[in-house]
């Protein structure tokens, strides 16, 4: 009777999990513009990979309100409200190379977009869109500075 | 001159679209059949491309609810131009950032915004998108660093709980952005160059805007809005660590000015009081904690 070794059998059962857990990833979008995928899921985890607009991720699984995920780039977790299920495409031309799947599309930049924006300022132009660019690019706090702030004012 | 009438084609089926009620596909597909240059059946394919592929809207995307809140910035801020001290506006931010993340939508598509605007009204004001803004008149009636995060929390419980989406939510716009999206894809799946009308969606979103302005700046939420607001808000000072009674302390203040003060929330929010009751009844406050030294210290430093 041929006896299996140990190592094999370990080895075996990681190649199995690793299969069910490609076959369980279902894909999903980025919908932030950007974001982090953190090691643990916390917000205050380093970050290990930054995914932007429309990046294709795998989710892997959910814990509380976070979703694991993988990428080219890394493996972590992200907020479950920061991907969509929907696929993302980022422009009109690429609507032809989206293949026939279950994911519903949505294109970016249409709708209340950017484009639209610039009609409604067009029509407005008195109208004080200077002064949101400047709140937007208000110096904000790093993800370390508040957790250091949390720190140091004896927040949890 | 074949291209120019295959791309006039195209134009009319997506302006004949914006008209009418008629299915985009069908009436797409008929007029450009009828030039000759394609067969019925290849040109049902090219406009039924973006018709199968792009999403019925149910709801706003966050990149959409980034651009409505940033046109209803303009509107508030045209009113009332932010005070952009730089040492001020980052310890707002930063004790707004430690609300944001312990709430279900720490992540905003453009990120959260916070910045006090020059007004002598008690106010504060968050528009879709997470820009939140608080009046320099509030600001100085705030005692401590837990009140002022009791006030920004409140204003993120309405940006996470989307009630300024949801107060121009309708079929009607639902159904415009989802025509103007397969409007998009149909003319990209055609492989023509042609520029779609932003006329009617920017009719569709100056309106939201000036639906959501109103709302925040002269009508006000539903009482049942307000006082879920403050629930979520009671919720997150505690997940954040901050005293969740400094929303009541807070509310209690605003009761003091209710009857010399007047617009801003007086306007838009329940009476202080039915707040205070609403809350006491609804949210289960912890025993009494000695105040933070070191918050204490930094919002008398920084906010005076």
């Amino acid at each position: 009777m041929r006896v299996i070794s140990l190592p094999r059998i370990v080895l075996c059962s990681c190649f199995v999990a690793a299969v069910a857990s490609i076959a369980h990833a279902e894909p999903a979008w980025v919908q932030v513009r950007e974001s982090a995928i953190r090691a643990k899921p916390v917000y205050y985890s380093p970050g290990v990979a930054t995914i932007r607009y429309g990046e294709q991720l795998d989710r892997l699984s959910t814990e509380g309100s976070w979703a694991r995920v993988r990428t080219k780039t890394g493996e972590g977790f992200v907020p479950v409200s920061s991907i969509s299920r929907d696929r993302i495409v980022l422009s009109v031309k690429d609507i032809s190379k989206v293949g026939a799947d279950s994911a519903d599309v949505v294109l970016a930049g249409k709708g209340f977009s950017r484009e639209v924006e610039q009609s409604y300022k067009k029509e407005n132009p008195s109208l004080r869109f200077d002064r949101v660019d400047q709140v937007e690019r208000q110096a904000r706090a790093s993800i370390s500075e508040v957790q250091s702030f949390r720190t140091s004012g004896g927040l949890r | 001159m074949n291209s120019l009438k295959f791309f006039g084609c195209v134009a009319s089926c997506v302006l004949l679209n914006a008209c009418a009620n008629q299915n985009l596909s069908q009436l797409g597909a008929s007029v450009l059949s009828s030039t000759g240059y394609v067969n019925q059946e290849q040109a049902r394919g090219i406009f039924s491309a973006g018709d199968k592929l792009v999403k019925s809207q149910e709801e706003l995307t966050p990149e959409q609810e980034y651009y409505l809140g940033r046109s209803v910035s303009a509107q508030v801020l045209d009113r009332f131009p932010p005070k952009l001290d730089p040492t001020k506006t980052k310890y707002i931010n930063t004790v707004g950032q430690s609300v944001v993340l312990v709430s279900d939508l720490p992540e905003t598509f453009g990120g959260y915004h916070f910045a006090v605007i020059d007004s002598s009204e008690i106010n504060a004001v968050s528009a879709p998108g997470g820009f939140v803004y608080i009046s320099s008149g509030l600001l100085k009636l705030l005692p401590s660093e837990d009140a002022l995060a009791a006030v920004l929390a409140h204003e993120v419980a309405h940006v996470v709980k989307r009630h300024g989406v949801n107060a121009i939510s309708n079929s009607h716009l639902f159904s415009a952005l989802t025509d103007f999206s397969k409007q998009a894809a149909s003319v990209a799946a055609s492989q023509v160059s042609s520029p779609v009308d932003l006329g009617p969606m920017t009719a569709v979103f100056a309106g939201s805007v000036s639906g959501v302005t109103e709302k925040l700046l002269t009508k006000g939420y539903d009482r049942s809005q307000e006082y879920d607001a403050d629930l979520y808000a009671a919720m997150l000072l505690q997940r954040a660590g901050y005293d969740p009674r400094a929303l009541l302390e807070v509310l209690t203040i605003l009761k003091s000015h209710a009857g010399t003060a007047s617009g801003g929330w007086f306007d838009t929010h329940p009476a202080p009081a039915d707040r205070i009751e609403e809350l006491e009844d609804d949210f289960s406050f912890p025993a009494e904690t000695a105040a933070s030294p070191a918050r204490a210290t930094r919002f008398k430093k920084i906010i005076g």
